[in-house]
């Protein structure tokens, strides 16, 4: 597997935190965080796209029931 | 084994909106799947129905950015394709995006359409089989 270095900047807490983890799991900071956005990736794969757009559902609050916008949007294209 | 769950605009919009006649089943289909493959005219055509009703464009892209929908089609890779679906299905009054979802079918038998546009109902591929849509089912 290829690697790149890259610098972090962490809050000193969150730094204190990883220190305490890694203590406790004998895992290096790099492999801890490797592992963190792992996990991450993968909870995010695993949500549903309604999930994933929770804050989005239902935004429109003005477009018409019958789904006309779409034949407005046809119009413009036959001008 | 389904590869693909491919998105029309219509479902999008949908989720979007609010008193949309086909949310609970748009949502249903959001709720079902993790993400969605589209191609920009999909993409783009959101985005004009967004701003006809004053919202920002940027809401589609938000679901891109989130990784709900992906773009993965390029036209001028299936420039012939795309091309046959418009000439063959002018008199149904076919746009460029659904000829290139029928573009991305093609490509992918194993998948599936959602969409709210009936003309994948009549569409058949080149090998006679019927578009494999997923449509809200008809009201009355």
């Amino acid at each position: 597997m290829a690697t790149r270095q890259i610098t972090l900047k962490l809050p000193e807490a969150t730094v204190e935190r990883l220190d305490k983890l890694r203590a406790e799991t004998k895992t290096s900071r790099n492999g801890l965080v490797l592992e963190m956005i792992e996990d991450n990736l993968a909870s995010r794969r695993g949500r549903s796209a309604a999930e994933k757009l929770a804050h989005l559902g239902g935004i429109v609050k003005n477009a018409p029931a019958d789904g006309s916008t779409s034949n407005a949007w046809r119009q413009r294209l036959e001008r | 084994m389904i590869k693909r769950i491919l998105l029309d605009a219509g479902p999008w919009f949908a989720f979007l909106s609010q008193r949309d006649q086909h949310r609970e089943w748009a949502t249903a289909q959001f709720e079902q799947y993790t993400q969605f493959t589209t191609c920009e005219p999909v993409v783009t055509e959101v985005c004009h129905r967004l701003a006809y009703h004053r919202q920002s464009p940027d809401l589609a892209l938000q679901a891109l950015d989130e990784g709900a929908i992906v773009i993965d089609f390029s036209i001028s890779r299936s420039l012939a394709s795309v091309r046959s679906w418009l000439i063959k299905y002018a008199d149904r009054g076919i746009d460029l995006a659904d000829a290139c979802l029928l573009a991305m079918v093609q490509d992918e038998p194993r998948c599936k359409l959602i969409t709210t546009d009936r003309i994948f109902e009549v569409v058949r591929m080149r090998d006679r089989r019927v578009v494999p849509a997923v449509l809200p089912t008809r009201a009355g």
